[in-house]
């Protein structure tokens, strides 16, 4: 998975700060320790260590912290992923 | 006439209308077998209520009589028989057209596939990421190891909905999953009102990780991409976790395979009905969001009878249906190589490699249809398993990477490496051949591509990947990464011994170093 350009970032962090900040789902490389000191730790709902991702309550001043070189890739809480029978 | 050849519900009928005060009506209509010759005679004879019939093709007198009249034709020489001509008969109303065609998971994917009769998927471990599964139906026989709701803010377990109870009884249900032994673990993320959120995957997806099952079954999508559950699924998947997901139920128009199924190590799962013919409404490729092709491989996904969450069974359809199958022939498969380090990685190869496309297009179904018939047709064969068991037992046993199966680069097909040739000015030399088209040249020898690595970059690698993948570069993404070289440390401290071990990618040339425990390094050295 090629990790969200430098573009592609500003342009999430924009919309995320344009609604006020949000839930967000983090994909981050390295440690986390490597990577805490660019958060506020008040802002990790979850940390997933199996898969390097974190789920992060950002505030419209942190949208910018999805900036850090760590953040591969990192999107919006999302809730529409449904179980896949096919309806007659 | 012998009383026996009366039908005991008239006897029972008459004599209760001999009593006085019986509400029984008196009338009752019977069907006499009698000899046509002794027929005419009887019509006259016989004090009948009503009009007297005689059926001269079946030889049967029909008539409405009181007890005289029945008395008379049990008393009667030639009639043979005496039946109840007002017995209704329940007809089973006729199956609709989907419970013609339905069958059972376990019959059409396991069929008689005699050659895995031992192998039902005992030890292993099948996660399913659902909307809960009935725990208690009679077919799981309490195989469901946990129950864990991954839904943020609900504890709540079991299955309101049906789908994750049909999904969980096609894999390990003993009547009607594919692998009859296998334990389920039960990850609910569909919460009672609607879709599952990215977080309650997540969480399940670190779960299958933490507790390193065996095989995820994912039967759930998206219509749009997300990067980051993609991401994830990769992740799982590099952890050795073997991850099937639903590609969608979006076809039959190109570019509708559905997010995570379009992550690149996911085992993709296309529909097909029972005899291998892509159903209409699975998803096709190519992947709309990446440039890797996708679906990976087909399975049985339509009419398939499986667990009701209300026991007993229901019919369901969909890439859903279809993605259990594949969970449950890798079951098989991990158990019937459970003494191999290298099951999960040995499992998903041999899926892959034996899928029968029956002339359709990787778009349609991947690779292939795949089923334990096919494994077993495949298998009596050469076979993947056969070469890669030699290759690992005879040539070189102590380092099975060595000798891998690579994908990616030039070639779209998988490679061997057979060969790793280091350089006086630090470079290596790589030599691969394709595993399905060997080249020869005219004296019949094996023709090699080689590979240069020059350019070597530090690259990250997580412990895992050393056990299960060692195949997918942190730099590039692609299937590249193989050991190059390992180095015992000794160490001065009383530290559990370890060894460092280089890698290298085949394709951008990163390479990466890391300590491992050396029970795992051991076969690097």
């Amino acid at each position: 998975m090629t990790p969200m350009s430098a573009e592609q970032k500003m342009t999430s962090c924009l919309n995320l700060l344009s609604r006020g900040g949000g839930r967000v789902s983090v994909q981050y490389e390295g440690e986390f320790d490597e990577f805490k000191p660019g958060l506020n730790e008040e802002w990790v709902v979850e940390h997933f260590e199996g898969l390097n991702m974190l789920t992060l309550d950002l505030p419209s001043h942190g949208v910018l912290c999805m900036m850090h070189p760590a953040v591969l890739n990192f999107e919006e809480e999302r809730h529409d992923f449904q179980p896949l029978e096919e309806q007659e | 006439m012998s009383v026996g050849r009366v039908d005991p519900r008239l006897m029972e009928h008459f004599s209760a209308a001999k009593t006085p005060s019986s509400d029984t009506q008196n009338t009752h209509g019977v069907a006499a077998s009698i000899h046509a010759d002794a027929s005419q005679e009887l019509l006259k004879e016989l004090p009948a209520v009503g009009p007297v019939t005689y059926l001269p093709e079946i030889e049967v007198l029909l008539a409405d009589v009181e007890v005289a009249g029945f008395q008379h034709l049990v008393e009667h020489q030639e009639v043979h028989a005496l039946s109840d001509a007002e017995l209704t008969f329940d007809v089973p109303s006729p199956l609709d057209a989907e419970q013609q065609s339905s069958h059972t998971t376990r019959a059409i994917v396991r069929g008689d596939a005699y050659a895995f009769s031992e192998n039902e998927g005992k030890g292993v471990t099948v996660a399913v990421m659902d909307t809960g599964v009935y725990a208690e139906h009679d077919d799981f026989g309490g195989r469901v190891v946990d129950q864990i709701s991954c839904v943020e803010g609900s504890y709540q377990v079991g299955d309101a909905h049906g789908h994750g109870t049909h999904v969980a009884g096609s894999i390990g249900g003993a009547t009607l999953g594919v692998a009859a032994e296998a334990s389920i673990l039960d990850l609910r993320v569909f919460g009672p009102y609607g879709g599952a959120s990215t977080s309650s995957i997540l969480r399940a997806l670190n779960l299958c990780v933490q507790r390193n099952v065996d095989i995820v079954n994912m039967s759930l999508g998206s219509n749009y991409a997300s990067r980051v559950l993609d991401a994830a699924v990769d992740a799982t998947a590099q952890a050795g976790v073997l991850t099937c997901v639903a590609a969608g139920n979006s076809g039959p128009s190109p570019y509708t395979i559905n997010s995570p199924a379009s992550a690149q190590q996911s085992i993709a799962v296309a529909a097909t009905k029972s005899d291998g013919q892509v159903a209409s409404f699975s998803s096709r490729g190519p992947n709309p969001w990446y440039a890797w092709a996708k679906p990976d491989i087909a399975s049985f996904g339509v009419n398939v009878i499986s667990a009701s969450h209300r026991g007993g069974t229901c019919v369901m359809s969909g890439t859903s249906m279809a993605t259990p199958a594949v969970a449950g022939v890798l079951a098989c498969l991990v158990e019937r190589f459970n003494e191999d380090p290298d099951a999960r990685f040995l499992a998903e190869s041999l899926l892959k490699e034996a899928a029968d496309p029956f002339g359709q297009s990787y778009n349609s179904v991947g690779r292939g249809y795949i089923s334990l018939p096919v494994l077993r047709t495949h298998i009596t064969g050469t076979s993947i398993v056969d070469i890669a068991f030699r290759r690992k037992k005879k040539q070189m046993p102590k380092n099975f990477f060595r000798d891998g199966i690579l994908k990616g680069g030039n070639c779209t097909e998988e490679r061997i490496l057979h060969h790793v040739l280091h350089r006086a000015d630090g470079t290596y030399k790589l030599r691969l051949s394709c595993r399905n088209q060997r080249k020869k040249d005219d004296k019949g020898n094996m023709v090699y591509d080689e590979v240069l690595m020059e350019k070597w970059q530090h690259s990250k690698v997580t412990q895992k990947q050393f056990i299960h993948a060692m195949r997918n570069c942190g730099g590039c993404g692609k299937r590249g990464l193989v050991p190059i070289e390992a180095n015992k440390i000794e160490s001065k401290k009383k530290q559990h011994p370890h060894v460092t071990v280089k890698v290298g990618c085949l394709y951008c040339g990163s390479k990466g170093a890391r300590k491992v425990p050396e029970e795992l390094g051991q076969a690097w050295i």
